[in-house]
């Protein structure tokens, strides 16, 4: 027994090893890659038609999306953003998703809504609506109240109810800054290959002081340090992560916060799955098969200059709850459409990506986690020298700091939303603590999620109370 | 031995992080100071070369002041003058004179010069930066760049040409638009948006360089552009000759020429357009609906009508909203259609009534004296209010004041099966 013990640790040891090899190879293939695609995107930027879109007829109309439960501290202002975006024809339709508190009655008084009687054409099944709102005051905005059926089924209703022929999904918690729409739009009216979706960067919203409550006025950090964290982390997955695997055409993933759709396609796709909890990643992962299945050209971008803000979790236990959920997700999503896992049909995504996604992002919480255990566990039995310990995690903690100051770094040589110093040093100090605790707290949460997979546990875990609700974020 | 290795595998892969992590904190420090150095001398420059061209510009313009603003290529004076310059021709002011100046300075010599550089991007920039520029000069060589193959380089090209806005540029993209839209190295889009920037003078060559021709995809192209396009005779025609084309999308991009058409239409063209209500392409009728409701009203309600009832409900929904628009010649047909039984017909018809806000001119018809008009409406609102289309109703029985209409619809309230 003791021997099989042994032989079993041993192995794990090699496995662990190779494993965490593997992994920073393809990150660190991922890194080069985005660091040219970022480069050239920025260069790109420059002679971008940003201006002549924005004055042109033939730029398609885009509806915002924003599907709203209990958020009466922020609705209004995530309205106003999005109603003051600098686009040429554009609709907002608010979802009410079975709202108890003031949400709806806020929204009402503050736009002068009136209730409308509008036919309700359900292309998507969803749960039944209450009642229209719309103003003559603000033409392009539509209330819709409707029994609560979750995320994903407002959206659905939003897409029922939207008459353009692109739809933008925007969280209840965020801010699109002014031109982001239109920019997200630009892959879309430049690419040969038609564009099904595209995403945005999201930063966090904590800290940054806003002007007529819509406007980013003064890019800051937070005190928080939990917040200093996501901001490392957003940083490093939408800069080199996203942009890594757009470049390689096999982005899986677009941030629900802020994601254009074709509105045609997603309903083709039969829309956004109820019961996933991370409706955004299931329906790119659903485009990709409906496109594949159908052998026609598509494209799926990911483009790191339009912006939307978002509010990250301020404590403990609502970022573990963020965090089950979003790992939760992706086994879902995964699971769901687990015959894509390398079938030829459907190419590189099929072949490459989502055998990626199952071995490294969904295992690897299982891997790491088992792995410090066990590496410790050869310690005690004296199967690993107290040297050899050391400098494994040694290694490990270098690489998460490699990675993090690269997310950094392509930040400073392209956007530089942080403007000052004391930003740039704080964000490189915290891209090194997250190494000491936090990263591995996170594996434990990701663990969490598996196992509650596996139990069936896979209700939606709600955020509440998220971040800052004053001018000045940053509590 | 085997541990050895491994340790020194692991050391080295330490010490080769360990390296990196520094130059990248190094890279982003150096970066950092260098470009806030930078930016805080371009900022400075940038205000004073402002303050100096709005007043040349204020004065008698700025003719022989090229000294003044005259610099290095590439250092920063040079970037804070053409930033500052460009800003201004964005801005509307002075764009001839500014053009000229821009000719003397040497910057566009410059761009000219990285028109032949490998390098893809820089190619680009030179031809965004020429055609933001408005160099008529430089179109003989932004013509040649047409015939690239890269679809980056054809679309800057396409895009800065339409800047400039010289016939010459506009001659060169159409008489490629085989080429380039045909092999789709342009965007519809991007292409659309380009020739919209030629404005009206996009008119006759579109007309004159495409009456013949078959391509569909290049046809309904011109016409769309056409359709954003002051009308003029020569559009309408060409757009008359195509309703008859084979291609759905150039039948549907012809009527919207002729529906968004300013000028009063020949005699001739109702008889052409009509037919097309029955086409069997919807989205061909959703567009012969809005063309045909700037005929006679009287002669076209009942042919719309018939699309009261189409299997698609985007045409629905046009043809309702285009007789709302039409208003109470068209009473009859909603009143034939409110009693039939489909009630996706009817939901379309009652939701186009409010949101055209015929619904206020039947609620104003109550209280007329015309006793028909009286009847008929009551009627369509009696059926409104069945099928809980009562916003309108409701809101002005809670209205305050008396008199005809409150009663009126207090009777349809009471008599009606709504909420």
């Amino acid at each position: 027994m003791k021997t099989a013990t042994i032989t079993f640790i041993l192995w794990f040891n090699y496995f662990v090893g190779a494993y965490f090899g593997v992994v920073n190879t393809i990150l660190a293939f991922l890194l080069a890659l985005s660091l040219f695609a970022i480069l050239r995107h920025i260069q790109r930027i420059k002679f971008a038609p940003i201006r002549d879109f924005h004055a042109s007829p033939e730029t398609p109309p885009v509806s915002i999306l924003i599907p709203v439960h209990n958020e009466e501290q922020i609705v209004l202002r995530s309205v106003r953003a999005a109603l003051a975006g600098d686009y040429p024809l554009f609709e907002v339709i608010v979802i009410n998703d079975g709202s108890q508190d003031e949400t709806l009655r806020l929204l009402i008084s503050a736009f002068q809504l009136k209730k409308i009687d509008r036919v309700y054409r359900t292309f998507l099944k969803t749960e039944p609506v209450h009642g229209f709102y719309a103003s003559r005051d603000t033409p392009n905005l539509l209330v819709i109240d409707k029994v609560r059926g979750g995320k994903a089924d407002a959206l659905n209703c939003g897409i029922n109810a939207s008459k353009c022929p692109y739809f933008c999904s925007v969280d209840a918690d965020s801010l699109l800054e002014k031109d982001a729409l239109i920019r997200i739009m630009t892959p879309v009216i430049e690419s040969g290959k038609p564009v099904i979706a595209c995403g945005g960067v999201v930063r966090v919203l904590n800290g940054v002081e806003l002007e007529d409550e819509i406007t980013i006025k003064n890019v800051d950090l937070p005190r928080s340090r939990l917040i200093l964290f996501q901001i490392v982390e957003y940083l490093r997955g939408f800069l080199f992560g996203r942009v890594g695997w757009d470049a390689l055409n096999s982005l899986l993933i677009l941030s629900g916060t802020f994601s254009l759709f074709h509105k045609q396609t997603v309903i083709e796709a039969g829309g956004f799955m109820v019961g996933n909890v991370s409706e955004d990643m299931e329906m790119i992962v659903r485009l990709h098969r409906l496109k594949r299945h159908q052998k026609k050209p598509y494209r799926i971008r990911f483009i790191s200059d339009p912006i939307c803000w978002t509010e990250a979790p301020e404590n403990m236990k609502m970022l573990a709850r963020q965090r089950r959920r979003w790992h939760l997700g992706l086994i879902q999503s995964i699971s769901q459409n687990r015959r894509m896992i390398f079938n030829p049909r459907y190419g590189t995504i099929g072949m490459v990506v989502m055998p990626y996604y199952v071995f490294f992002e969904v295992v690897g919480p299982i891997v790491e986690v088992v792995g410090y255990v066990v590496v410790l566990l050869s310690y005690f039995m004296g199967l690993l020298s107290v040297r050899f310990l050391l400098l494994f995690f040694t290694l490990a903690i270098f690489y998460g700091v490699f990675l993090s100051t690269a997310g950094i770094f392509l930040e400073e040589i392209t956007y530089r939303r942080y403007p000052r110093w004391r930003h740039m040093f704080r964000l490189l100090l915290y891209g090194v603590f997250e190494n000491f605790g936090y990263r591995q707290i996170n594996s434990f949460w990701r663990l969490q999620a598996v196992l509650n997979y596996l139990i069936g546990r896979t209700g939606w875990e709600y955020v509440q109370d998220k971040g800052p609700r004053d001018k000045k974020g940053g509590r | 031995m085997h541990d050895n290795l491994t340790i020194i595998i692991i050391v080295a892969a330490i010490a080769a992080l360990l390296f990196l992590i520094v130059v990248l904190l190094i890279a982003s420090v150096v970066r950092r100071a260098l470009n806030e150095r930078r930016y805080r001398k371009l900022d400075a420059l940038r205000e004073k070369y402002r303050e100096q061209a709005h007043r040349l510009l204020d004065k008698d313009g700025m003719a022989g002041n090229e000294p003044d603003f005259a610099a290095a290529t590439g250092s920063l004076e040079w970037q804070a003058v053409e930033e500052v310059l460009l800003d201004l021709m964005n801005s509307g002011v002075s764009g001839d004179k500014l053009k000229v100046f821009f000719q003397r300075l040497g910057y566009v010599a410059y761009y000219e010069n990285r028109l032949a550089n490998r390098n893809r991007l820089v190619r680009a920039s030179a031809i965004d930066k020429l055609g933001r520029m408005g160099s008529q000069s430089s179109l003989p060589k932004l013509l040649l760049r047409l015939d690239e193959t890269d679809p980056e380089i054809l679309t800057v090209t396409v895009r800065a040409l339409s800047r400039i806005g010289d016939k010459e540029g506009l001659m060169a993209i159409v008489e490629r638009l085989p080429v380039l839209l045909g092999q789709g190295q342009v965007t519809r889009k991007a292409m659309e948006t380009a020739l919209l920037n030629f404005g009206k003078d996009a008119v006759v060559c579109l007309v004159e360089y495409h009456i013949q021709d078959s391509d569909p995809w290049i046809m309904s192209c011109v016409l769309e552009t056409l359709s954003h396009l002051p009308s003029d005779f020569r559009s309408l025609s060409l757009a008359s000759e195509h309703l008859g084309s084979t291609n759905p999308e150039v039948r549907s991009k012809a009527l919207k020429v002729i529906g968004r058409a300013e000028a009063p239409l020949p005699a001739s063209l109702p008889a052409l357009i009509l037919p097309l209500l029955d086409d069997p392409v919807w989205f061909v009728r959703l567009q012969a609906i809005k063309s045909v409701n700037k005929l006679d009203c009287a002669g076209v309600a009942k042919s719309i009508g018939k699309l009261l009832f189409d299997k698609n409900w985007q045409v629905r929904s046009a043809a309702a909203l285009s007789l709302a628009q039409l208003g109470t010649c068209a009473m009859d047909v909603f009143l034939d259609a409110l009693v039939t039984e489909d009630i996706y017909a009817k939901e379309s018809i009652c939701e186009e009534i409010e949101k055209s806000r015929f619904v206020d001119q039947l609620i104003e018809h109550l209280g007329g004296n015309d006793e028909t008009l009286r009847t008929k409406s009551a009627a369509i609102l009696r059926i409104m209010h069945s099928l809980q289309f009562s916003t309108p109703l409701l809101e002005c029985s809670l209205a305050d004041g008396s008199g005809r209409i409150k009663e009126e619809i207090n009777k349809i309230l009471a008599a009606g099966a709504g909420r």
